[in-house]
């Protein structure tokens, strides 16, 4: 047994015992410590085999014979786990200190970390399956430990329901998969035909979208997350959406590989509509993590948007094309992973300091809590895309690929990369636009309220954590080029560029990440220096006369109104006006807006009542009686002996 | 033999009393068990057939004997069909079993017939009797059904799925007991046709 090979058995018995020891009444702090140390080795030997060292464990089997393993795309992702799951865990110190049920709470977030580096280990079908149902379970039963009012029973019920239901897509394809042999030899699937591989590829993108939370098929993921205690959001957010990506990349570009045409596009549409969709969505919201919700829509549509480029690639035969495709994919997962993180962690610390995440009853943050302020200033900058942290380079490198299909020789090819390019570049430019809105709204300006006013730094964890992640933030956008290498040689065609800070891909020139940083840092000191000890005077706004109040200032609506007014057509807001007259008088006018979630109206809606009317027909057949259920079995044996003897079925 | 186990089988579908329904199973058991054991052969699977036979034809039909006694009904419950229209529907069923039975492969055709032509011989008496003692005694007669397939199997069935098998009858029938103990409490009746009004 190697030097690997015990640390991960290490990691891996660390993390249970710290996961099992809370129900055995260990305090909480000693057993996210256990956690942690779990985690951090899992993570650093899924960084071990990712960079170079041998693969640990078993390799992928069909039979239902239990077997854990490491190869690179599941180190990646034990790292890119390890890396959210650290400073959640330490933020969990310090947020369930005295916390009802803080043991059991303990306990289920090292559950759900033990499903989530279970599903990127497992090697067989029946661990992936079962720690796949775990992953679902954990964070649900976590949710209504902590509430269980009736909003969030409805949420966790809408939660468990869609994710099932597209769950099943999980099983099926995973099951036929093994049943055919593509798990551990990945030429089988390609044998069977192009209906099986059809089958198996449509399971896994309804089953796997689901968990995605890819559009259409992302309704749970805006109700769920927000409801979830922080530490657990930020997993949720951070790597449960992306643990359904590697299910995702396993499919498409190993188990069922090579993957057609047609399945590169619907992945590249889906993704584009995620990405526009999730973050348009995002801009209308008033509830701050309902917000970042919704950013994790849109960033797996981006992540989403270079898995279907790299397959595209791969059909034309570019393979170099396709690695760095399918590294901007990773490189964009890792990414949003971290910001994520950080950021459903600080609103986290925001509702415990000032009760809570109502954009417009916030405001001015930033300058009492100095810490958890910058960092959520600092993961907002990231995941708008801003220069030079980490979600410029992924994006950057996504747009790259993108480019470069819309240039490609396949006339339809490349109307789809333009599309997706400019979508991307529609995207880019409306996340910056929601995140100056939540910074704006969160952090800068008066305190709208008494309570935030009030509002004092959390302790040392927690605000430690959001720092940490912001740190790896800033890291990941200098120096992307160290790790896009190693995520190309992940690519099932291979595929290396030089290993190097920046970012340098072929032909479209390269993104000196490490020198814009150093620049843009250079510039700020030179701008500082410059200053010297002016200060800004602080005058009375004009109000065209009237006395400003706060009922004046800029809310979350007047912020998306112009977005809103252009896309009505789209949107379709509803407005309530109820004018209230006495004696001939105007007494007061009332005014309710509404934006209905267009997936809801439209897709989910009309499916919901279709189902609930097939149920009533249905319940016909629900007799009460325990004979007439008997007779039914009998009906169905009978028939279906009699179509084997005359030869319907067999 | 296959005869008299299809023959019980039609007498429990007839049958009003529920005392003498659990006698004709615990004689279908018996004839069964004792095919079972002179197919079994010596040592271990001579001892597995004897525990099977045990508990097929004693201790089953003792707990829905003891269940019996403690259910008294004040009258017997009405059956839903007359008995000419059960014995139709009960010779209806098996032969439709019997002759639609495809290959299972196995030797003995006349086993296969057999064989399903019990189990949806009890399914049906769980479809044509109202006292819950009776749909018990339907399951047990399915059941005897697939047994029988299992010892018509050339070189048996591991010794671990028979008794695993009848180690979940055990379990389905001590539990539907007690539920028909609790019906009987709760409704002063046996009749799971009572049941309906539970539904929502």
């Amino acid at each position: 047994m190697s030097a690997v090979d015990l640390l991960a058995a290490a990691g891996g018995a660390l993390l249970l015992a710290g996961t099992i020891l809370p129900l055995l009444r260990l305090p909480a702090p000693p057993a996210l410590a256990l956690q942690a140390v779990g985690a951090g080795l899992l993570g650093a030997v899924g960084a071990l085999v990712l960079f170079g060292a041998a693969p640990v464990g078993a390799g992928f089997r069909d039979g239902l014979h239990p077997a854990l393993g490491i190869d690179g795309l599941s180190g990646f992702f034990l790292a890119a786990i390890a890396l959210v799951a650290l400073p959640s865990l330490l933020y969990a110190r310090d947020y369930l200190a005295g916390a009802a049920h803080e043991r059991e709470l303990a306990a289920l977030g090292g559950l759900f970390i033990v499903s989530l580096c279970g599903v990127v280990a497992a090697r067989d079908p029946s661990l992936f399956l079962a720690f796949w149902e775990l992953m679902t379970l954990a964070p649900a039963a976590a949710i209504l430990l902590r509430r269980h009012d009736a909003a969030v029973r409805h949420a966790v019920f809408v939660y468990l329901a869609v994710t099932h239901l597209g769950g099943a897509g999980v099983w099926i394809c995973v099951l036929a998969l093994a049943h055919y042999g593509a798990l551990s030899d990945p030429g089988a699937l390609a044998a069977q035909g192009s209906g099986a591989q059809a089958l198996v590829l449509v399971a896994a993108l309804i089953g796997f979208g689901t968990k995605a939370g890819l559009a259409p098929l992302h309704s749970w993921l805006p109700r769920a997350h927000p409801v979830a205690p922080s530490h657990v959001s930020a997993l949720m957010s951070g790597v449960m959406v992306k643990v359904a990506l590697y299910g995702l990349i396993r499919v498409l570009f190993e188990w069922a590989a090579p993957a057609p045409l047609w399945v590169g596009l619907v992945v590249l549409a889906v993704g584009l509509l995620s990405a526009l969709g999730g973050v348009l969505y995002a801009l209308l919201q008033h509830d701050l993590k309902r917000l970042l919700a919704f950013s994790s829509i849109e960033n797996v549509g981006i992540a989403a948007l270079g898995l279907g480029a790299s397959i595209l690639f791969a059909s034309e035969g570019e393979a170099t094309w396709a690695a760095v495709a399918f590294a901007a994919a990773l490189l964009h997962t890792l990414n949003h992973a971290v910001f994520k993180a950080l950021l459903f962690l600080a609103a986290g610390s925001f509702e415990r300091a000032v009760g809570s995440l109502d954009l417009d009853r916030l405001g001015g943050l930033l300058r009492r809590m100095p810490w958890t302020g910058a960092a959520f200033a600092l993961g907002a900058m990231a995941i708008a895309g801003l220069p030079p942290l980490n979600g410029f380079a992924s994006e950057w490198l996504t747009l790259q690929a993108l480019v470069h299909l819309a240039f490609g020789p396949a006339l339809g090819l490349g109307l789809a990369g333009a599309l997706a390019a400019a979508g991307l570049a529609a995207t880019a430019a409306l996340a910056l636009f929601c995140f100056v809105k939540a910074v704006g709204l969160v952090l800068l300006g008066e305190p709208r309220r008494p309570e935030v006013a009030a509002a004092v730094e959390p302790p040392a964890a927690m605000r430690a954590a959001p720092v940490l992640l912001g740190g790896c933030c800033v890291a990941l956008g200098l120096v992307p080029g160290l790790i896009v290498p190693a995520l190309m040689e992940l690519a099932p065609g291979g595929g290396r560029i030089a290993t190097e800070p920046a970012l340098v891909v072929p032909g479209t020139g390269s993104l000196p990440s490490l020198w814009l940083g150093v620049g843009i840092v250079g510039l700020t000191a030179l701008l500082w220096r410059l200053r010297g000890g002016r200060r800004a005077a602080p005058v009375p706004a004009w109000a065209c006369g009237q006395r400003i109040e706060p009922a004046l200032r800029w809310s979350s609506d007047a912020f998306s109104k112009p977005l809103r007014l252009v896309l009505e057509g789209v949107l379709r807001p509803r407005r309530e006006v109820e004018v209230v007259r006495a004696g001939g008088l105007v007494r007061s006018v009332r005014y309710r807006g509404e934006i209905p979630h267009l997936f809801d109206t439209a897709l989910y809606g009309p499916a919901r009542r279709r189902a609930l009317a097939g149920a009533r027909v249905a319940r016909r057949i629900q007799s009460g009686s325990v004979r007439g259920y008997a007779a039914y079995l009998l009906a169905l044996l009978l028939a279906v002996l009699v179509a084997v003897r005359v030869g319907v079925i067999g | 033999m296959i005869a008299a186990l299809v023959g019980l089988g039609f007498g429990v579908m007839l049958v009003r009393r529920r005392s003498l329904a659990t006698l004709l199973v615990s004689v279908q058991a018996l004839v069964l068990g004792v095919g079972a054991l002179t197919l079994a052969g010596e040592g271990s699977g001579l001892a597995v057939a004897g525990v099977i036979l045990l508990v097929r034809a004693l201790a089953l039909p003792a707990i829905l004997a003891i269940s019996t006694r403690r259910t008294r009904e004040p009258a017997l419950v009405a059956p839903p069909r007359s008995a000419l229209v059960r014995l139709l529907v009960a010779t209806f069923v098996g032969l439709v079993a019997a002759l639609a039975v495809p290959s299972l492969g196995l030797a003995d055709r006349a086993a296969e017939s057999g064989a399903l032509a019990l189990l949806c011989l009890g399914i049906a008496i769980v479809a044509m009797r109202r006292p819950a003692i009776l749909q018990v005694l339907g399951i047990i007669v399915a059941e005897n059904g697939v047994y029988l397939l299992a010892v018509s199997v050339p070189g048996g069935i591991p010794a671990v799925v028979e008794l695993g098998v009848v180690f979940d009858l055990v379990l389905v029938v001590t539990v539907a007991a007690a539920f028909s103990e609790k019906i009987h409490e709760a409704l002063g009746s046996g009749d799971t046709d009572l049941l309906r009004g539970l539904r929502d």
